[in-house]
């Protein structure tokens, strides 16, 4: 297995567009902070801060990009045969890939909340950060990470069934944001009807709620309930996503 | 001394289907420890997936051992020692050559295995490059190196030559025999059959999912006949004289006379020098793996 994931992790680092990606969040949350400076009204420092630059947009439709052409790839380039065929299972095989691709999010997330914390003393060094104000954004940056693993468990069980990497792209990004807009509807949705609270959309504001014990009115789910129902539906995903895999004709 | 050669891969009673239709019937072949098998057959015969098979890549039914473990599609453990080419070498654009080698290199002198098969396939001229820009030679050139990677014992090579000019054909050709020297098992599809003629020593004939012999390459061959061509000051009257000695000879232009089990050549040539026929040339062809296989494959018995 170690093999596998430092195989995995020297593709990922070799990849020109992941450098390239990594350069631009940089640039993007530069951008970002130059506006809060200039235009205070349009995006305040402290939310800027406290929502890392709004790295979380690009870092989203990165990994659902990456995770909807985990497979796909390999497939395109014939490479996965070579996966396959040594003394490797096909369940170690993936979970390499899952794991590989879940230790490149957390270096992204830690790089781009550094980079925040880099541009809070530089841009709007007159800012206090108070212990509130620090809670906040790393509450806020854990929420999101949540949320974006649970996408992402989602996109890599679509990129195991679908084997054109264009289609589980397209259908990954045009998923988040249908996912995004429905979430709305679908929290009064549950209001209205019980049972749609265990739906796996509502286990996505796992974070929210972790964040603001409040959200429990609009989930209508306790803290335990929702956090083990995101666990069971993330293991669910994979796990599926690895029946899937393990499925796959070479 | 006898030395038997122990058997490093066993296939019994192979059988595979995609849906309804039997793509593998009843395959049942070994392969002995340093030896270079040929699998031959028609295109769709069934050969990249008997490899598949092996690989552990397909399900199927029956059973397959590499040196008595047995592999399946949840059994790769056997695998450990195995490399293979299938089909096309399937590589990553955005690597170059030496990049794709030490990603797949395992153990603790990646950097000399790396080093090595750069310098035994001679690709030190483009292995920097990214392998998006390489030729289909090139491709096929690292295919086989990373196949020979990892020292394997066990190399699978599907149509190895595909897109190999004359001198790197014979260089893997090289290869391949170099390994086999040191123990390496090979198992070989090639649609050049003149290379295989040249460097296996067993063969395994598929046609439409059936194995049609599996024998040595000498058996094989020995079932086609062999020819004497000679050419002499008066090809008409040499014909002639032969023909009134009970010999064959098939295309008078040239003599071309096929070799019998109780032929002599040296007989053959008094009787024309006894007549004062001059013999200007002589030349012996051995039996051809095409016209052979042919044979076999119209059905004819072949003792194996």
């Amino acid at each position: 297995m170690k093999t596998l994931i430092r195989q995995e992790m020297y593709k990922l680092i070799k990849q020109r567009s992941n450098k390239i990606f990594f350069i631009g969040l940089f640039v993007f949350q530069l951008l970002v902070a130059l506006c809060s400076v200039k235009y205070p009204k349009f995006l305040a420092a402290k939310d800027a801060f406290r929502t890392s630059y709004l790295a979380f947009i690009p870092i989203t439709l990165f990994f659902i990009g990456i995770c909807s052409t985990l497979i796909t790839k390999e497939h395109q380039y014939g490479t996965l045969r070579s996966l396959l065929y040594r003394r490797f299972s096909y369940v170690q095989v993936i979970i390499s890939k899952i794991i590989s691709m879940m230790t490149f999010t957390i270096v992204i997330f830690l790089s781009s909340s550094i980079v925040s914390l880099i541009f809070k003393f530089i841009f709007f060094s007159h800012l206090t950060l108070t212990k509130k104000m620090l809670e906040d954004w790393l509450l806020k940056d854990f929420n999101q990470f949540l949320t974006l693993v649970f996408l992402m468990s989602l996109v890599i069980l679509l990129s195991t069934l679908i084997n054109n990497s264009n289609l589980a792209l397209t259908i990954g990004i045009v998923g988040y944001f249908v996912v995004n807009v429905f979430n709305q509807m679908l929290l009064m949705l549950v209001a209205k009807f019980d049972w749609l609270k265990w739906n796996p959309l509502n286990m996505m504001n796992f974070g929210e709620q972790l964040q603001n014990s409040d959200f429990h009115k609009l989930t209508q789910l306790s803290l335990p309930q929702i956090s083990i129902g995101y666990v069971v539906y993330v293991v669910l995903f994979i796990g599926l996503a690895v029946y899937s895999f393990c499925k796959k004709a070479v | 001394m006898i030395i038997l050669s122990a058997t490093l891969l066993k296939i019994e009673n192979l059988n595979k289907s995609f849906g309804k239709k039997e793509v593998l019937k009843d395959i049942s072949f070994t392969a002995q420890k340093g030896h270079i098998i040929g699998l031959i057959g028609a295109n769709g015969a069934g050969k990249t997936t008997i490899m598949k098979a092996i690989l552990g890549i397909l399900p199927f039914n029956g059973k397959i051992t590499i040196n008595d473990k047995e592999v399946s599609i949840d059994k790769h453990q056997p695998l450990q020692s195995v490399g293979a080419l299938i089909e096309y070498p399937g590589l990553y654009p955005y690597l170059s050559g030496r990049e794709q080698l030490k990603l797949f290199a395992t153990g603790k002198e990646r950097e000399r295995k790396v080093h090595n098969i750069i310098d035994e396939l001679q690709m030190n001229r483009f292995a920097d490059q990214r392998t998006k820009d390489y030729s289909l030679g090139m491709k096929q050139k690292l295919g086989v190196g990373l196949a020979l990677l990892n020292d394997p014992q066990f190399v699978i090579l599907d149509e190895p030559m595909n897109g190999l000019d004359p001198k790197a054909t014979k260089e893997l050709r090289d290869l391949i025999v170099r390994e086999k020297e040191n123990g390496v098992t090979f198992l070989v599809s090639s649609h050049i059959l003149s290379e295989l003629q040249r460097i296996a020593d067993d063969v395994v004939v598929i046609d439409h999912g059936k194995i049609v012999t599996s024998t040595t390459m000498e058996r094989l061959l020995s079932s086609n006949k062999k020819y004497y061509f000679i050419d002499t000051n008066n090809n008409k009257l040499a014909t002639d004289i032969l023909l009134k000695n009970n010999y064959q000879v098939e295309n008078k232009e040239v003599l071309k006379i096929p070799i019998l089990d109780d032929f002599s050549i040296n007989n053959l040539l008094k009787i024309l020098l006894s007549k004062n026929i001059k013999i200007n040339d002589i030349k012996q062809q051995d039996g051809d793996l095409e016209e052979s296989l042919l044979k076999v494959l119209d059905k004819e018995v072949i003792q194996a």
